[in-house]
């Protein structure tokens, strides 16, 4: 099991910060967020940075980058700012 | 076309007089830091001291301002740099511009020392100078409390009346926070300014106008960034994803990530602390956070305060941080320049080469640091120098992290290599946005594009610098150029294969992007909403405003401003970081985690035009219509 980390909005979609979700990849997570939180924490998910251990998914496989048994994946929404 | 209007004021004995900008250098500057930086250069010989009474000061506003285009209230302060010698310039989304407009001015060039603490006051196309000895030591919200309502006010606190290298300049709660303008406003014993005037600003297509600002206020707020994000969590909501990406500088950049980083993040801001969202006036994104203070409704941080007040010092406690922040605004400091240094001097105190009386491990001591320095009160004092000349003193030059003298901003650059390139080549120094902002492609937005690899990041260095350089000149909020994203990419996601085809395609336009500066403005002879603020300065002043020409109004205004620092000393030497972030790798086992510099400054000349030594072309120079420095 992964352990999944919410950030923003999404934290108050889910009703949780973190949780332990099955899913041997980022989209199987996102399938699972899916089937627990419904389509709006999927959607908001799917959009986020998604980092696995300390890695950004969009710098690696993107939605097919591996999440292994102990990984920690964040979710952390996309901000603008200077 | 009706011409911008400017007062020369001599604060020594009171004198002023009114001029018009030439229709010619109008067009080529529009106004703001740009007209600021080429007036600068004509008025002011080599070599001044920028705290002497020679020095000047200008106060400007660009075309767009008070015209009620969206983000458009920003206004301008140019002098030379405090902290670096070389140009400097200084953004505040106060209502001062409106008025100072209102009032009848464009823009002030303010020159000479008055003889008391005064203030300039600016009525109904009127100037007068008013002795203050009253308002002497009064913080920016009492001064501000104590001047007439109906005024836009630009004031300064006690750190300005001392001179403290990084003072600023307060209007309303925002404030024109780097360089040191506060400072030199204390240097002629200007306590404030204020205007006030009921002139409108005529357009040159008044319907055209109020068409194509209902359009963009609408793209804007339907845009992801500009609509949500901003809104909802400000600049605080980059925190997360800044220690995500390693660039969320902490121990004084000795690390790019901070344990207790959702302490101070923008989520937690907003959950714990955000009374409301607000922001500057004409504004439709409205960035700023309210928290409260001890009681108060008070303006929040924004993310370079969180990150520098917080990791950066090791110091996980938010009310801590909201409380230092309304503390420096209300003695008049840049928080940037403040907290870099504090972490600057505190490390030069562990490593035993010095002695400021800081109390590592104590972050609420950082309090009374804050007066101190404000005061340049005992050994905390000395740091109201800023880090340059710390290092120079007391040695650490390769961990004070500033560029040419101007603190770093919030962004650990070895995880984000081109923002290492913008803070090095910046014409103030190390800022953020005036560097280009590549963090936003290469670390924090949504884009996902390869934060370490050196190619490419010359040429979209030079592309955001001036397309930054050009809003600023008309008076619009830099923000606004986020929005040139496609918000299509936020329906994808960072992780999507769209946003890293975007990522790789943008890095792969590299040939492209170093061409383009030949050929602009013909090459883009349009107006489209990709880039609206041209179409709303043609709109509003009748100037043949188009993209091209735009982007030149950029590119033209980084080259007068380094050649000003060219003419001040500044070489291609300055050009540069800490050791600490070009040669120490932030990763250990990673040795591209450091700033590939040297790989990247020769490109980065090239792509401007300007010589192996960093000297603009005469080529170039001609090209975009600026006198050579001979010719005078
Ligand atoms: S986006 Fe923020 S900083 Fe810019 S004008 Fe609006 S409120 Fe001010």
């Amino acid at each position: 099991m992964a352990q999944v980390r919410y950030h923003g909005h999404l934290a108050d979609l889910t009703g949780c910060r973190q949780e332990a979700l099955e899913g041997t990849t980022v989209a199987k997570l996102l399938d699972q967020i899916k089937r627990q939180h419904g389509a709006e924490a999927y959607r908001l998910a799917k959009r986020s940075h998604i980092i696995v251990d300390r890695r950004s998914a969009g710098a690696e496989k993107g939605f097919r980058t591996p999440a292994g048994l102990d990984s920690l994946v964040e979710f952390i929404p996309v901000c603008g700012g200077g | 076309m009706i011409l911008p209007v400017y007062a020369q004021v001599d604060l020594t004995n009171g004198r002023w007089r009114k001029c018009t900008i030439s229709a010619k250098l109008f067009e080529q500057y529009l106004g703001g830091k740009a007209l600021g930086a080429r007036l600068l250069t004509d008025l002011t010989p080599a070599g001044l001291d920028p705290l002497s009474p020679e020095a000047v000061l200008i106060v400007n506003t660009g075309p767009m301002n008070d015209t009620g285009a969206p983000s458009s209230s920003r206004f301008n302060m140019t002098f030379k740099n405090v902290l670096t010698g070389g140009i400097a310039s200084s953004n505040c989304g106060g209502p001062f511009g409106m008025l100072l407009k209102k009032a009848g001015f464009d823009g002030l060039i303010l020159c000479g020392k008055a003889p008391e603490l005064s203030m300039v006051v600016v009525e109904d196309g009127k100037i007068r100078i008013e002795p203050c000895p009253q308002l002497q030591g009064l913080d920016t919200e009492r001064i501000q409390e104590e001047l007439p309502e109906r005024y836009g006010k630009l004031v300064i606190g006690p750190a300005g009346e001392n001179q403290v290298r990084f003072a600023c300049a307060a209007s309303g709660e925002r404030v024109a926070g780097r360089c040191g303008a506060g400072a030199v406003m204390g240097s002629k014993n200007l306590k404030a300014i204020i205007a006030f005037g009921t002139r409108e600003v005529v357009k040159a297509n008044p319907e055209g106008f109020e068409a194509h600002t209902r359009k963009w206020v609408k793209q804007l707020k339907k845009h992801p960034m500009t609509g949500d994000s901003l809104p909802r969590y400000g600049s605080a909501g980059l925190v997360s994803k800044a220690n995500a990406s390693g660039v969320l500088p902490t121990r004084n950049f000795t690390r790019g990530r901070y344990e207790h980083y959702e302490d101070v993040s923008g989520e937690t801001l907003a959950d714990t602390k955000l009374l409301r969202n607000s922001g500057c006036v004409s504004c439709p994104i409205r960035c700023e956070r309210r928290v409260k203070v001890k009681g108060k409704d008070v303006k929040g941080p924004e993310y370079e305060t969180l990150g520098l007040f917080g990791p950066n010092l090791e110091n996980n406690n938010l009310d801590l941080i909201n409380e230092l922040n309304y503390r420096c605004d209300l003695l008049g400091m840049d928080t940037i320049s403040l907290a870099g240094t504090i972490a600057f001097a505190m490390e030069l105190q562990e490593k035993g080469m010095g002695d400021f009386g800081l109390k590592p491990g104590q972050p609420e001591d950082l309090l009374r640091v804050v007066e101190d320095v404000a005061c340049r009160r005992g050994p905390a004092g000395e740091l109201a120098e800023g880090s340059k000349i710390l290092s120079e003193k007391y040695g650490g030059a390769d961990f004070a992290i500033h560029s040419k003298g101007l603190e770093l901003a919030s962004y650990e650059p070895r995880k984000s290599v081109g923002m290492g390139l913008g803070y090095a080549t910046a014409n103030r120094g190390g800022c953020h946005l005036n560097g280009g902002y590549l963090a936003l492609l290469e670390s924090v937005g949504v884009i996902s594009m390869d934060a370490q690899t050196p190619k490419g990041k010359p040429e979209l260095t030079v592309f955001f610098q001036n397309g930054m350089e050009a809003a600023s000149a008309a008076g619009f909020c830099l923000f606004t150029m986020q929005a040139m994203i496609p918000g299509i990419l936020f329906k994808f996601g960072p992780a999507s294969f769209v946003c890293r085809a975007a990522g790789k395609a943008m890095l792969a336009a590299r040939p492209l992007l170093s061409q383009i500066w030949k050929c602009m403005p013909w090459i883009m002879p349009i107006n489209c909403m990709l880039v609206p603020h041209s179409k709303s300065i043609a709109l509003a002043t009748g100037l043949p405003m188009t993209i091209g020409k735009f982007f030149t109004v950029g590119e033209r205004s980084y080259n007068v401003e380094r050649l000003y620092n060219l003419r001040e000393g500044l070489t291609r030497a300055d050009d540069a970081l800490p050791e600490r972030l070009t040669k120490t790798p932030q990763e250990p086992d990673q040795p591209d985690t450091v700033v590939p510099l040297d790989q990247m400054l020769p490109v980065y000349y090239k792509v401007r035009g300007w010589d192996a030594h960093g000297v603009p072309t005469a080529k170039r120079l001609r090209h975009l219509g600026i006198p050579l420095p001979e010719e005078g």
